[in-house]
């Protein structure tokens, strides 16, 4: 034994120090930064199946997390384990491969190339898979749609010749209602700009009935525009989406415009029909926060006096009421609240020197639901930044 | 048992010195470096705070802290672990050369030893395997000194904790520490694989000339080629396999391209190796 002593030195210092450090690594998950939801009044239930996915920056140190009311869990990047069940993956797409196996093999995981409705899970691939499209040749639609009743999934191309060049076609919407399916996506011509398309396709004869331009936009050297494409971010389908064609001058280093036209459209993918809309002078300058949400629109404008909510409804075309939420501390341009509007409920989250407040209101009323408070559980450090990037449910 | 013992103790006593010499100059540079690192940044600091007069907390408002992330970031700490990594690989080459181009030829008397021939092999396997860790360990247990050093020169007002996360943000950290032991041994099982395929291209080598380097080329494209076709094919099919399929199928063509690369190594051994 004594003449193995370098061997035997050296596979020990190995065994322990590898040990000792997993160990380590074990404990310092365990001690790493960690929050939690705090309720502080109202309905505890409200919070039950929530999940923010937030950034955690200190120093150094950079960390998501995805906080729920029992704690956090930070994303070990990096990791090949950690990939292969990629919380960052959203919960929809964890949830559809885990129900759904065989149908999502091989899908572009993007929520825009997936819609669902009561029966049907409904997919599109990018045209052409993302590739370049070039003018005479041919143009590839994919689709797949699943039967979610029967399990039964229906595969399909349709074809046709491309009318112009594009570097790349991206699917920004889907709509299925009685045997059609309309496919809402933004083009990227070879000559600059951007174009808004949408593919009519036939399910029962797998054909392609027919493919419009819905809005173009070209920049020369002296105007410039931009499209813009508003739309529910629901994982269900609906029935509109809203688009913005912004003619401008110069753009500002605060990302402000000189803005010269703004043409608005709301598009109903039930009856194929466009109106214009007509925002209200006051909102424009926050009209890149719009939301379309279950058949309203919603515009979120802050000001010194709190946040203020106005919805137009789509249905009786008219502009209700505002609702009016109060901000412990006024906007600024470094300091914007984290908002999101799902399920009929506002959720409004405000970091204030380092106290996080969260607040879940009634989207129609304004009625505070619940209020509550992100809190730090462990670990001293106060010099931290905490960011709210999302708002997930769990069981999605 | 006892004889590959003995043999991987021979190996490793070969080669001891030359190791000594390589984790001495890995404590030396990266510590010499931590000082030197450490030092610089601590007279920036000063330079700052004497030429525009101010407090350290103001100085904190105005430039904000720094961690021990500027001394892993620094050539001093990264040059020695790719030193390192140099001179393994060449060492996997020269444990196995030296045995025919040294004063006498050594692998004469390595192979008439009353062992299985592949039991040498095995054995060079193992003390290459075992300097590795090794030097993963040395740079474990450097890591607390450094952090000791810095701590002693950074006043605490100008430092950031820098948790044991944080190191995952540099990316040779990342590939020499994965994130879990199952990911550990994930990833210096490929390693092993890979000294496999590089020993097995030698005793191509030495078992048939000039012919034999046609044949290790082919056998280390073929061998990779296996090892890696599940990430080539779900490359291709883009999606199709979940990550979990794409890990087990690599998984078991691991096991072929080890299982097949030491029935191959046996097989040029007892039959095909020149002397």
């Amino acid at each position: 034994m004594k003449k193995y002593w370098k061997m035997v030195v050296i596979f020990f210092v190995i065994v322990i120090t590898v040990g000792v450090y997993y160990m380590q690594l074990a404990v310092a998950s365990k001690n790493d930064v960690s929050f939690k939801i705090e309720t502080i009044s109202g309905d505890k239930e409200e919070i039950e199946n929530l999940m923010f996915q937030a950034n955690y920056q200190s120093g150094d140190s950079d960390r998501r997390l995805y906080i729920t009311k029992d704690g956090s869990t930070p994303q070990i990047r990096h990791s090949i384990i950690a990939k292969l069940k990629d919380p960052f993956q959203t919960l929809m797409f964890q949830n559809y491969i885990e129900e759904h196996r065989n149908f999502m093999r091989g899908k572009v995981l993007f929520p825009s190339n997936f819609s669902e409705n009561e029966t049907h899970i409904i997919y599109a691939a990018p045209p052409n898979n993302g590739q370049k499209v070039i003018q005479g040749n041919l143009l590839t639609l994919k689709i797949d749609l699943l039967d979610k009743k029967k399990n039964d999934s229906l595969s399909f191309e349709v074809s046709t010749t491309a009318q112009a060049s594009y570097n790349f076609i991206v699917v920004n919407n889907i709509y299925k209602e009685n045997g059609e399916i309309k496919i809402l996506a933004t083009g990227a011509p070879i000559n600059g700009g951007e174009e808004l398309l949408l593919y009519s396709v036939d399910i029962n004869n797998k054909k392609l009935l027919s493919v419009s331009i819905l809005a173009k936009e070209e920049s020369d050297k002296e105007i410039k525009s931009s499209l813009s494409i508003f739309k529910d971010n629901s994982k269900y389908q609906n029935d509109y989406f809203v688009y913005m064609i912004e003619k401008y001058k110069d753009q500002y280093e605060d990302g402000g415009r000189n803005t010269i036209s703004r043409q608005i459209s709301l598009y109903n993918n039930k009856n194929s029909a466009q109106e214009e809309l007509t925002i209200p002078e006051e909102m424009t300058p926050d009209l890149y926060r719009l939301m379309l949400r279950e058949g309203d629109i919603f515009i979120p404008l802050y000001s010194s006096d709190g946040l203020q909510l106005t919805r137009y409804n789509i249905e009786k075309k008219q502009w209700e009421k505002p609702l009016h939420f109060n901000l412990v501390s006024p906007v600024n341009d470094e300091r914007e609240p984290f908002l999101q509007i799902a399920n009929g409920k506002v959720y409004l989250a405000e970091s204030v020197s380092n106290e996080h407040l969260f607040f879940i209101y009634d989207l129609y009323t304004g009625e505070s639901l619940y209020e509550g408070k992100i809190i730090k559980e462990n670990g001293e450090n106060t010099d931290y930044t905490l960011h709210f990037e999302l708002l997930n449910e769990i069981n999605y | 048992m006892k004889s590959y013992l003995k043999l991987v103790n021979f190996e490793i006593n070969r080669f001891f010195k030359l190791y000594l010499i390589i984790i001495g100059l890995t404590i030396v540079s990266q510590l010499i470096g931590t000082i030197i690192v450490t030092k610089e940044k601590m007279n920036e600091v000063n330079k700052v705070i004497y030429e525009n007069q101010l407090s350290v907390s103001q100085y904190v408002e105005n430039y904000g802290t720094f961690s021990f992330q500027r001394v892993i970031y620094s050539e001093w700490f990264i040059m020695p672990i790719f030193f390192c990594i140099v001179m393994l690989m060449i060492y996997v080459f020269f444990i196995w050369y030296r045995e025919w181009f040294g004063k006498n030829t050594f692998i004469y008397r390595l192979f008439m030893l009353p062992t299985e021939r592949i039991t040498i092999y095995v054995s060079k396997l193992s003390a290459i395997m075992l300097f590795v860790f090794g030097l993963i360990a040395l740079q474990i247990i450097l890591i607390p000194i450094e952090m000791f050093i810095f701590n002693r020169i950074v006043p605490s007002d100008f430092r950031t904790s820098y948790p044991l996360f944080d190191f995952y943000s540099v990316e040779i950290w990342r590939w020499l520490y994965p994130n879990s032991v199952i990911e550990f041994m994930i990833m210096y099982g490929m390693g092993l694989i890979l000294v496999v395929i590089l020993f097995n291209a030698i005793l191509f080598e030495r078992s048939y000339g000039l012919k034999g380097i046609f044949a290790a080329i082919v056998y280390g494209v073929l061998s990779f080629g296996v090892l890696f076709a599940p990430i080539i094919v779900s490359r291709i099919v883009t999606g199709y396999f979940y990550p979990l399929e794409i890990l087990l199928m690599e998984l078991v063509t691991s096991i072929i391209v080890l299982g097949s690369a030491f029935w191959i190594a046996n097989q040029l051994l007892k039959y095909k190796i020149r002397v």
